[in-house]
């Protein structure tokens, strides 16, 4: 049989089957979970998700839970500033830190990688919080944004420096 | 890609950000070096909003969209505006990317391919040329559950993979899984696997919500970060891999699913319906009543069961092995150069 036979000869016998399932899907009766799912979905084509959320957290970790507050309520840090002042960024800590660090210097939350790449290199002592500002601000994204921290280069170079005395050592 | 192309020519990878850790990648401020020469090709993959771009179209060398599309604002914006107003700003230079000088278009499914001629590509111009894949390194390796994964042994296990993104409308397969679980099999347990995103933590949150409220919290399982042995295991544990998605581009783990023998179940939508193709069930209407009599006729009958991983199987042998791509890419490339 040739490849085109057999795809249409597996289309028609979907076809016998999809209409077999449709059938029993309308002979079935409603349960009180198929209402309930109606709901739920309901609920959310509306956009109604707060008390979804609300209930969803409970069951959070600590990395959750900390997303989740940083996500509702980013922090005073104004993000449409051009200007920071290197304390106001420091002032943060772990993962709050980061996040602050992305809006302040990218204009946006951060992704996935970059998050879990940075928060790792920060907890485990591999990079201060000097270094990952500068990480940040002078990545290709952040050299665009173009966004200018006092005093942050030098003390960066400092830490560079270290760094590579540390490393030699 | 990379593997395709690098007998016929030297090739070279420019990225930003966390994949610079990756060999053979280079950052792209050595891009405009490299691309001296008209003869030089640079084979832009377009998948979200990237300033630079501007410039680079307007380099010498031959330019070749590869388009993946991005997903349209409206679904990130309830749960995070910033991510939301990145794929608007990326989805508007569609238009002029589309309109620009680019010398080939190519594009994952048709249904990119519309959306690029839709914004003014030109016709001639524009080829489908499904994405690459991992599936030759998934058949490579062995299988390994992470300890506390989570899946009961024994249980009927439907299955997704994609990052927890609102467009894929986990909230849907999770009401279907609901309906499947309390009405047809109450031993079996449904998995997600992909990505969490820390800026879409609002919409997982979310997700957990609708589990707690259909009391599936022991059925659900969440996957992230799985390495190459934990997605073939969760292949390996699958019954059905199912998906309500809104809006795909292509959908690779459809290509996985088909490739590791998985029946597929599907609600049509975007490119979801042509690359499933007739290698799987495919439903117009979103309706979980359906879904769960879907999941529970693979369950229950072996000649379906049969009949959809024989189809999903011949599918990816016949359009999306890797080699099968290649093939593909090479052809549409060489046309291009002769011309």
């Amino acid at each position: 049989m040739s490849g085109r036979e057999e795809m249409l000869q597996s289309a028609n016998s979907l076809e016998h089957y999809s209409n077999q399932i449709r059938l029993a899907a309308e002979k079935r009766a409603k349960t009180s979970m198929a209402e309930t799912v109606a709901e739920v979905i309901a609920l959310i084509d509306a956009g109604n998700t707060l008390q979804l959320m609300l209930e969803g957290s409970e069951g959070l970790d600590d990395f959750g839970r900390t997303s989740l507050k940083l996500s509702l309520a980013p922090g005073s840090l104004d993000m449409s500033r051009r200007h920071y002042k290197l304390h106001e960024l420091l002032q943060y800590e772990d993962h709050e830190f980061i996040w602050n660090a992305y809006r302040a210097l990218l204009k946006r939350a951060p992704d996935e990688s970059g998050f879990r790449g940075f928060l790792g290199r920060l907890r485990r002592g591999e990079r201060t919080k000097i270094d990952l500002l500068a990480s940040i601000r002078y990545s290709p994204e952040g050299r665009r944004k173009h966004v200018s921290i006092d005093g942050l280069l030098s003390k960066a170079l400092v830490s560079k420096v270290i760094r590579s005395v540390n490393a030699r050592r | 890609m990379y593997e395709a192309l690098r007998d016929l020519a030297e090739v070279r990878i420019f990225t930003e950000g966390s994949a610079l850790t990756l060999p053979q990648i280079e950052p792209t401020s050595r891009l405009k070096g490299f691309l001296a020469n008209p003869l030089d090709i640079l084979i832009y993959h377009w998948a979200a909003e990237w300033e630079p771009v501007k410039r680079l179209l307007k380099t010498e060398c031959k330019i070749v969209i590869k388009y993946h599309n991005i997903t349209p604002p409206h679904f990130l914006d309830p749960y995070c505006s910033d991510f939301a107003a990145d794929c608007d700003r990326g989805r508007q230079e569609l238009g002029s990317i589309a309109r620009s000088h680019c010398d080939l278009f190519l594009s994952d499914s048709q249904y990119n391919k519309d959306e690029l001629i839709a914004a003014g590509a030109d016709e001639s111009k524009s080829f489908v040329v499904p994405p690459f894949h991992h599936v030759d390194r998934l058949e490579k390796v062995g299988i390994g559950l992470p300890n506390g994964a989570g899946l009961a042994n024994g249980n009927f296990t439907v299955c997704t993979v994609g990052r927890i993104a609102p467009n894929k409308a986990h909230a849907d397969l999770i009401a279907a899984f609901a309906i499947y679980h309390y009405d047809y099999n109450p031993r079996s347990q449904l998995v997600l696997i992909g990505k969490q995103e820390p800026r879409l933590i609002k919409y997982t949150v979310m997700l957990h919500g609708v589990i707690r409220r259909l009391k599936l919290e022991r059925s659900v399982i969440f996957a992230d970060n799985v390495s190459d042995r934990e997605l073939k295991a969760y292949y390996d544990a699958a019954d059905v891999f199912a998906i309500t998605s809104q809006h795909e581009g292509f959908c690779v783990p459809l290509v996985e699913a088909m490739a590791m023998r998985v029946p597929i179940v599907a609600y049509a939508s975007t490119a979801v319906t042509e690359t499933i193709g007739s290698a799987g069930l495919v439903w117009q209407a979103r309706d979980p009543q359906l879904m769960a009599e879907s999941i529970n006729a693979i369950d229950t009958d072996q000649s379906l069961r049969k009949a959809l991983i024989e189809a999903g199987r011949r599918r990816y042998e016949q359009h999306f092995a890797n080699r099968r791509i290649a093939e593909q890419l090479i052809d549409t490339l060489g046309n291009f150069l002769d011309h």
